[in-house]
């Protein structure tokens, strides 16, 4: 029984294979050119894709572009602008910022504090309204003060000029 | 995946003619389902490409039978003609392969007869013999391209053998 169930399948696959040479020209061409479409249609469905994968990327893109570029901008354009400028407006020479500008500015946070310290803890004794300029006359603390922190300030800036 | 198609276009367009008897129609069908395979399954194992792309097949016939189900009710119910009814009874007989009376042979006469006894079998059977008997798909593998499982394989296959057996006659054995 299965030897001729074996023999008669063999005879039916021999049948439909010989049919398969006996295809006409026309339908072996049109089938080749339906295979050809099918490839094809899967590139073309590639390349649809990446087009709709690369809009949300370029719009995401755009984004972030627009929301970070502007500010890194001011920060990166606008400070050396405002340090230059600084510099070219300053009433000291230009060879002031190009030597010792470190120990300058060291110097004048020192003698800042020292003026804060002297006004804050130590007892200043009555400057004559004769020996000190910017007196007005009036023997007040709080004008003591502040002539003693102008006259720290003059003392930097005496020390920064030279 | 080239390789592949002109492996089993002809077989695929062949086992698509048997089940819709015009020759477009199988055309259209083995298109449709070369088109969905190459969109879906072209990341899938090579050992498996045959029965998946069986299985698109037959659902693509599936498809075909229920839409012309659909139509000839509607022609039945509308009581009209269609374009083909103008034609000669024997012009719509299927003749895929444009035969000639010179290019008949023993052979293609042996083709007939399968051919007609294969399409009085159901579509089941049909399909199922020819991916068993011919295209050489194992039981699971026709079970995957089928939508169904083993057991119905094996009935559908034991029943179209026994029928073709049957109306083939002893000559084929």
């Amino acid at each position: 029984m299965n030897d001729n169930n074996d023999k008669f399948t063999e005879n039916v696959r021999s049948v439909l294979n010989q049919s398969l040479a006996d295809l006409d020209t026309d339908t072996e061409f049109k089938l080749g050119r339906l295979k050809y479409r099918a490839l094809d249609s899967a590139k073309q469905k590639k390349k649809g894709k990446f087009v709709w994968g690369a809009v949300p990327a370029a719009v995401v893109l755009l984004l972030v572009v627009l929301f970070n570029l502007p500010q890194n901008q001011q920060i990166h354009v606008a400070s050396p602008d405002v340090f230059v400028l600084s510099i070219l407006t300053a009433e000291e020479p230009l060879d002031f910022f190009a030597e010792d500008i470190e120990f300058y500015e060291w110097l004048s946070e020192v003698m800042e504090n020292e003026s804060e310290l002297s006004g804050q803890h130590t007892v200043v004794p009555d400057i004559p309204v004769s020996a000190n300029p910017l007196s007005t006359g009036n023997r007040q603390t709080g004008n003591r003060q502040r002539i003693i922190a102008q006259s720290g300030a003059d003392r930097v800036s005496w020390s920064i000029r030279g | 995946m080239q390789v592949f198609f002109k492996s089993i276009e002809r077989q695929a367009f062949r086992m698509a003619l048997f089940a819709c008897s015009n020759q477009d129609d199988a055309l259209d069908l083995v298109q449709d389902a070369m088109c969905k395979f190459v969109a879906k399954y072209t990341n899938k194992p090579e050992e498996e490409w045959k029965a998946l792309f069986y299985k698109i097949l037959q659902n693509k016939i599936r498809d075909f039978y229920r839409k012309e189900s659909v139509r000839s009710r509607w022609r039945v119910w509308l009581g009209g003609r269609s374009e083909d009814d103008d034609a000669e009874p024997l012009e719509q007989l299927a003749d895929p392969a444009g035969r000639t009376p010179e290019r008949e042979t023993g052979n293609r006469q042996m083709f007939d007869h399968l051919q007609q006894e294969l399409k009085k079998l159901s579509l089941k059977q049909q399909q199922v013999f020819l991916l068993r008997a011919w295209e050489g798909l194992s039981v699971s593998e026709t079970a995957l391209a089928m939508s169904c499982s083993e057991g119905t394989v094996k009935t559908h296959y034991f029943r179209a053998t026994e029928k073709l057996r049957e109306k083939l006659g002893e000559h084929w054995l």
